[in-house]
């Protein structure tokens, strides 16, 4: 399982990666992360929404009410021009990390 | 008998209970609570099972309440944004007005010195502190001292131009030209310690980064 401060700092970047795929609502982020992680990276399903609103509030995501297929209504987030900025900040200072942890792994194996 | 219904409505009274606000955010929990019990019972639990999981997975409504108090309170650039724009118009009529009275009154040349000196001072006392005190702040470890600090630099502009004027004015014997500069020289820490007090209370507010209650 990953750390709760490591699931904490990658909850943006991971909610903006995924609505970059596409409009979704809180249960199929929350069900997409788990399936993607292999049930590594588990949200508590409530505290999503705080998260989601907050972002919201920054103006990286925008939310529209919809009815599904099923007739249930669902608060739908899509992402915004600001989001997809805030995605590709993120982006780039992860992949700094991941490459600079796997060059130091690399030395230690050299 | 369990009755699926009968609990969903006790769960929203203690939501309601707890602060969440109706219909959003609570009608989208609500929504998020029935999805998840469904899928559960699809997968062989029953209702009551699937209810206690995934109401537990939803979590208590008073850390839910504080996490949406947070997301829905003012960013802290925007917020410092308008403070700013606040102050910068109070100065900004103070000094018009201070300046607009010095040339109805008749001073010396000493006293348009001394009276642009002072507005000079508030200025730049003001300016720094803006620019640079969050700089320093973070020297203050702990968020009670910040705070207090605050409040005191708060209190004390105003408790000084109180001690001042009640005080130290009557006695001296000031012409109108010295007494006008006086009265500039003293709003100078009035003005200026406020500042301060700002973003000493708006410091000890911020959370840490990992404060995320996901």
């Amino acid at each position: 399982m990953i750390t709760k401060e490591l699931v904490a700092a990658s909850t943006e970047p991971l909610i903006l990666s995924l609505l970059a795929g596409g409009e979704s609502y809180g249960y199929a982020l929350i069900q997409e992360v788990k399936r993607l992680s292999g049930d590594k990276i588990e949200w508590t399903d409530g505290m999503l929404y705080p998260v989601l609103h907050r972002m919201e509030h920054r103006g990286l995501i925008k939310s529209r009410w919809d009815e599904s297929g099923t007739g249930r209504k669902r608060k739908y987030y899509t992402l915004k021009k600001d989001g997809k900025r805030a995605m590709a900040r993120h982006h780039a200072q992860w992949s700094l990390v991941h490459s600079l942890l796997a060059g130091l792994r690399k030395e230690q194996y050299v | 008998m369990f009755d699926l219904e009968q609990s969903i409505t006790d769960w929203r009274r203690q939501m309601l209970a707890a602060g969440i606000k109706t219909p959003v955010p609570l009608e989208e929990l609500e929504i998020h609570l029935r999805e998840e019990i469904e899928q559960r019972m699809k997968t062989g639990l029953s209702a009551q099972a699937a209810f206690n999981l995934a109401a537990e997975r939803i979590g208590h409504g008073n850390q839910l309440n504080d996490e949406f108090v947070k997301a829905g309170g003012m960013n802290k650039m925007k917020r410092r944004k308008l403070a700013g724009c606040f102050y910068a118009a109070i100065l900004g009529v103070y000094m018009l007005a201070a300046t607009c009275a010095m040339f109805k009154n008749d001073l010396s040349a000493g006293e348009w010195l001394s009276g642009l000196a002072a507005q000079a001072a508030l200025l730049l006392g003001s300016g720094l502190i803006w620019w640079s005190g969050p700089r320093f702040f973070p020297l203050i470890g702990s968020r009670r001292i910040q705070s207090a600090a605050g409040l005191l630099g708060g209190i004390s502009g105003a408790i000084w131009f109180v001690v001042f004027a009640n005080c130290i004015l009557p006695r001296f014997d000031f012409t109108t030209g010295q007494l006008m500069v006086a009265v500039l020289w003293a709003m100078v820490p009035t003005l200026v310690l406020p500042t301060m007090a700002f973003l000493l209370l708006e410091k000890s507010e911020n959370r840490p980064a990992t404060a995320v209650g996901i």
